[in-house]
């Protein structure tokens, strides 16, 4: 975006004539010139520290369940709530089975007087630990006969920063694991799309002809056959996993690479550079290993960055039929869909996830666009 | 020009009969038939329906039985709707994708290019950076939140529009599932269109139409827009087949009648003919496209020749 | 190209214009918006099976006895009726004035004709099973016998005699189900296949059909001929599907719509605030459960597959994974059901949750089965609720030492797998009752039932009481027999019960004559719309 040094004789020298590394390390130089293309890269990184790192720090696990806490607000407080303390403990002692008295909640401990028919059983105390709540229940105070006596215990506080789901479970954590789920398929799947289009592409290009033809005509096949189809029956054959479905989004993907790199290589094989590796006798792998594949990578960095975002967004609509990632594993397109499903009742579940796709979705358009100019030859 | 048309026609045909029979023994690899249902069947009532469907026949019967009917542009009954044939489905729900689709398309194509060209010639101004911001929040957000957003907000809060149904195709109707779609393809081809004009402004011969003293307004409609429309028209090729051919999301959000659900309500229900009529539709859409977009550039681009 | 679709666009949108225009005068109708599950798979009522579709030929057809607002049974074509002392031969008297929608008089020869063709092999009717208790039913459906030998005739015009193949006490509620219904033989014949159609189909219900547009909504109008047209104050139904309920309930709230057949869990909270009592959640026909593989050795012992079923907190799903639109359920038959001796339960159906738990504990320490060392896999089919109800009783086990996992399949692939002995541990299903009585959910493990028996569950003693049971006259003896099998069944634990169905519907203040009922059957032709 930033070019502000433009000058009419920069941009006509011809981009061939610069060759490998010192491209490299010219577009390096602009790329860190493009602020929001800075900005960009380490919101990624930082979300993808926080996506590695993230669920060891964070209190809660993404698939601990808080029966207690089911759908619970977003709140930079603590809860339970102070007015949430005494029924919970009162519920907690009927379930015991004994007569409570009044509950008084003093900081961070609770208490009530109980009584019995029979002698207080000590094994009560665990009906007051097994709550969300509460932790180490005592009985204090307990009478002569041992059919009275004090019920206390210390009240939990935990704080869910983003809420929680329809399961009770921390939505922080999940949008985390999340985040790492999502990230993973998204440069997973380039990467394969990258290996097999660039590839594909690069051979059908370079050979030409009859290849060229039966080649592209494979990729027009497959660009009919509907996508959803595809992953649909690998969902069906091998269940769902992780892996089957950033096979299933690279597979689907490398068919815009294979075209792009087609198309780069078309030209580049009629290069003069080209023409005098041929004359000079290397061999056919030998030109596309050395020439024409890295004189292809600028494109190909540039729609890479562009998707990995689509990836994504295609992972979210598997979620969304239902196609996505396994329980108790989670993406955020998994998580968004969720909350679309709750979007009136509880719209933290839809925010949160929203906003960090959104968020990763720009970071990447935004670093996609910074490589772009950056790579432009005719921008130097 | 004419005789590329047709042998791109021509080839289109075998490209056609090999998609329907990879999906034909695709879809019956799946485990599972159109008659498994949550509720089981009594295996002798499923035996009588396989005997009506011809299921009891072996596959490649099966196969050229198919294709006999296909090449008659029959297309079979739907299993899972049968009431219907597949033809009776494509030809009510084909319309109403058509028409969204194409109105998308016109709508983002008008306020795509429009939206792209000024950014690019106000580059790095705050139009520039409101329509690069937008744009790009408008690919980021997923059709299924934005449906349902849009649906509560006109249809429920405001009350200014329907918040769904199709109503035989009232315009009122078509807003939102018509901003749905359109919303991401405004903005990814305003980007598109940004991008191709900055270069195209860039390029010696609109420099030299500058230079010139041409009017600015004719540089950048007659020498500029031209050169950018280029990958626009090729973004569209697939683009417009999958709008035209019905979106899945907005159809179930918005309850519309169009084809985008048959495909996944065919696959998931295992009804194999209807799934095989949307491979068809779509491929033939695909093929089309890609030969209008050929012919396009052709047209756009002198350069391009086909001989 | 573009240019030609925008005129087309544009011309079509006039021609609808024009038509917004001459349609204007439906504001004077009585049309009820009726919010459905799904489309029909079909509107030929012999190859339906699921609830979407029942409301519709209910609607659409009368079957010789009929059910009220409130879901009981009365009189529908037929006036009376007799049954033999034997309780094998019923002999119905159709009433004088029923006719089709086209005026021709319903004959028992219409019945007759409909009760042959759902069994001829040739129609390949999905639910032809609820009828096998006529004879010849099941021989005449496996083709080893005529259509023309099955047990009904048609005695005159307006006589129907109906032979059985044993006394079967809830045969008549059966005949309330939508195979029980006639068919226009005159325009079977004429059409073929084609009889559905909008022209061609001719019904004897309250309405008839108008228009089906697929995935849009299906138009039924009044049928001025119905022998009770006069009291049916509708002058049309709009069916509409719903596959994203959410979207129902969207335009319910736009006023567009007047009642939703569901409401997904995750908002009953917001729907239960936002519009109160027309929010309907009424005990249902339906068991929810966990069939277990029992063939496996993990699970062999039946105090392991109690010592799970005990770990189940069933409040918990029924509160907060499901906000109260199912109950807790311990046993097989939903409580409520007709011709049933008093409900039976799991006997710990009122412990508390954490004594079970002890329990369950000892129960596996019995078994032989080391703390921690037990794994299982639950498996379900796509679907929210039940992703977040396994989700949630895979946690429960944790607290008894057992660890499971999670395994989601897509749905047809899941029935497909279930039916044919799939290798799983736990999975879910679910069962609603087409016919309220008891042997409808219990029929679901007798052994020869591979359709629905998951675990291949086999039981002599089982098989021995629901055999029995077929063949008892007297309603109150046969209740005491269903339950002896249910004991047995819940001692066995094949497939642990956790919920009983709820039904939930949103209707409007708007719509009069809409009375909850156990079957959630509610037909249109009670209906009506006020304001």
């Amino acid at each position: 975006m930033a070019r502000a040094g433009d000058t009419i004789a920069e941009t006509l020298t011809p981009g061939e004539a610069v060759v490998g590394r010192s491209l490299w390390q010219d577009a390096w130089r602009r790329l860190k010139r493009n602020r929001a293309a800075v900005a960009s890269a380490i919101l990624l990184l930082f979300l993808a520290l926080a996506a590695i790192i993230g669920p060891v720090v964070v209190p809660h696990s993404y698939d601990r369940v808080y029966p207690q806490y089911v759908r619970t607000p977003a709140s930079l407080e603590a809860y339970p709530q102070a007015e949430a303390i005494v029924p919970e403990f009162e519920s907690v002692l009927s379930r015991a089975r004994v007569t409570a008295g009044e509950v008084t909640v003093t900081g961070s401990s609770v208490s009530a007087p109980i009584s019995s028919e029979e002698p207080l059983d000590p094994r009560i105390v665990r009906y007051v630990d097994r709550s969300d709540l509460f932790e180490s229940g005592r009985i204090e105070d307990l009478s002569a006969d041992g059919k009275s006596g004090t019920m206390a215990a210390d009240v939990i506080r935990v704080r869910f920063l983003f809420g929680t789901d329809g399961n009770g479970r921390d939505l922080l954590a999940r949008i985390l694991v999340g985040i790492r789920i999502s990230l993973a398929i998204g440069f997973l799947a380039s990467a394969m799309a990258l290996l097999v289009g660039v590839t594909y592409g690069a051979v059908a290009g370079y050979f030409g002809g009859r290849v060229d033809d039966v080649m592209m005509r494979v990729v027009d096949i497959l660009y009919s056959l509907p996508f959803i189809f595809f992953v649909i029956l690998l969902v069906v054959f091998f269940g769902r996993n992780f892996i089957l479905i950033f096979i299933a989004i690279g597979f689907t993907e490398w068919l815009d690479m294979a075209r792009i790199v087609r198309g780069q290589t078309l030209t580049i094989k009629r290069q003069e550079y080209v023409q005098a590796a041929e004359a000079l006798g290397v061999g056919s792998i030998g030109i596309l290993k050395r020439h024409v594949v890295p004189n292809t990578l600028g494109p190909v960095v540039v729609y890479v960055t562009l998707l990995v975002p689509k990836a994504i967004l295609l992972e979210s609509l598997l979620s969304f039929l239902g196609l996505g990632v396994q329980e108790p594993l989670t993406s955020l397109g998994l998580l968004i869909s969720e909350g679309a499903a709750n979007m009136r009742g509880a719209a933290w579940m839809l925010i949160y996830p929203a906003v960090t796709l959104t968020l990763i979705l720009f970071a990447l358009n935004f670093l996609g666009d910074g490589l772009r100019d950056a790579l432009d030859p005719k921008d130097r | 020009m004419f005789g590329y048309v047709i042998r791109r026609l021509a080839g289109a045909i075998p490209t056609i009969f090999i998609i329907v029979t990879l999906a034909f023994f695709m879809i019956r690899l799946a485990p599972g038939g159109p008659f498994d249902l949550e509720r089981p069947i009594d295996p002798l009532i499923m035996e009588n329906l396989n005997r009506a469907y011809h299921f009891d026949k072996p596959l490649w019967q099966q196969y050229f039985i198919y294709l006999g009917n296909l090449l008659q542009g029959d297309l079979g009954p739907s299993f899972t709707r049968r009431d219907f044939t597949v033809v009776d489905l494509f030809s009510t729900g084909l319309p109403v994708s058509i028409r969204l689709g194409a109105t998308a398309i016109i709508i983002a194509l008008v306020f795509g290019t429009s939206l792209g060209a000024l950014a690019a010639l106000r580059q790095n101004s705050w139009v520039d950076y409101a329509v690069v911001g937008t744009a790009t929040f408008g690919i980021t957000i997923p059709t299924f939140v934005v449906a349902p957003l849009l649906s509560l907000v006109f249809g429920v809060m405001l009350g200014w529009l329907p918040a769904g149904g199709w109503d035989g195709g009232r315009v009122a109707n078509m807003v939102l599932p018509v901003t749905t779609l359109a919303l991401p393809q405004i903005a990814a081809i305003a980007r598109l269109t940004r991008g191709a004009t900055i270069e195209a402004l860039r390029s010696n011969h609109v420099r030299t139409a500058r230079a010139y003293g041409l009017p600015p307004f004719v540089v950048v409609v007659v020498h500029t827009l031209r050169a950018a429309v280029l990958p626009v028209v090729s973004y569209l090729g697939p683009t417009a087949a999958a709008l035209l051919t019905g979106s899945v999301v907005v159809e179930t959000i918005f309850g519309i009648p169009g084809i985008g659900r048959y495909f996944v309500q065919g696959a998931l229900g295992r009804d194999y003919t209807m799934v095989m009529g949307t491979v068809v539709v779509i491929a033939i859409f695909v093929l089309l496209f890609n030969l209008i977009v050929d012919i396009l550039y052709a047209w756009l681009d002198p350069r391009v020749r086909y001989d | 190209m573009l240019n030609r679709l925008l005129g087309a666009t544009m011309l079509a949108s006039g021609v609808v214009l024009a038509n917004g225009v001459l349609m204007a005068p439906a504001w004077s109708q009585a049309v009820y918006n009726r919010g459905n599950d799904t489309d029909p798979k079909s509107l030929d009522h012999h190859k339906t099976s699921t609830v979407a579709e029942s409301h519709i030929s209910r609607d659409l057809y009368e079957g010789l006895v009929t059910e009220a607002a409130n879901g009981e049974m009365t009189p529908g074509v037929a006036e009376s009726w007799q049954v033999s002392d034997d309780g094998l031969v019923y002999t119905f008297k159709l009433r004088q004035g029923a006719k089709w929608s086209n005026g021709d008089p319903v004959t028992a020869g219409d019945f007759v004709f409909a009760y042959q063709r759902i069994q001829d092999p040739a129609t390949a009717a999905e639910y032809a099973n609820i009828l096998y208790p006529i004879k010849n039913a099941e021989k005449v459906n496996k083709g080893e016998l005529k259509p023309d030998q099955l047990g009904v005739k048609a005695v005159d015009d307006h006589t129907l005699e109906v032979t059985l193949e044993a006394p079967t006490p809830y045969f008549l509620s059966q005949l309330m189900h939508q195979t029980a219904y006639p068919i226009h033989k005159a325009s079977v014949e004429q059409h073929g296949d084609a009889f559905t159609k909008p022209g061609n189909m001719v019904t004897n219900g309250a309405f008839m059909l108008e228009s089906f547009t697929p995935n849009d909504k299906i138009v039924l109008k009044k049928n001025p001929n119905f022998h009770d047209a006069a009291n049916v104050k509708l002058d049309a139904v709009n069916y509409m599907p719903f596959e994203d309920r959410a979207n129902c309930i969207r335009r319910f709230e736009a006023g567009e719509v007047h009642s939703c057949s569901d409401i997904p869990a995750e908002q009953i909270d917001f729907v239960r605030d936002k519009f109160g009592d027309q929010l309907h959640i009424a005990p249902y026909l339906g068991t929810y459960y966990l069939p277990v593989k029992i063939k496996k050795e993990k699970l062999a012992d039946p105090r392991v597959r109690h010592a799970i079923s005990m770990a189940i907190d069933r409040d918990f799903l029924a509160k907060e994974i499901w906000r109260e639109t199912m109950l807790p359920g311990y046993s097989i038959v939903p409580p409520g059901i007709d011709n049933y001796a008093e409900p039976v339960f799991l006997d710990y159906k009122d412990m508390d949750q954490l004594d079970r738990e002890d329990a369950a504990k000892k129960l596996l320490e019995e078994a032989g089965v080391e703390p921690g060392s037990l794994t299982l896999e639950l498996r379900y089919n796509t679907s929210e609720n039940h992703k977040n109800t396994l989700t949630a009783v895979a946690d429960q086990l944790k607290a008894i030492g057992i660890t499971s996992t999670l395994v989601e399949m897509e749905g047809t692939g899941y029935f497909d797998y279930m039916k044919n002995d799939g290798d799983f541990d736990i999975a879910r299903a679910g069962w609603i009752g087409d016919y309220n009585d008891p042997q409808n959910f219990l029929f679901l493990y007798e052994s020869d039932n591979l359709g629905f028996n998951y675990p291949r569950w086999a039981n002599k003693e089982y098989d021995e009481l629901m055999a029995k049971a077929e063949t008892t006259l007297d309603l109150k003896e046969r209740g005491t027999i269903l339950r002896q099998a249910e004991e047995i069944f819940l001692k066995e634990l094949p497939a642990i019960p956790i919920l009983y169905y709820s039904s939930r519907g949103l209707v409007s203040d708007k719509v009069k004559g809409w009375e909850e009922n156990l079957l959630d059957h509610h037909p249109s032709r009670f209906i009506s719309i006020e304001g």
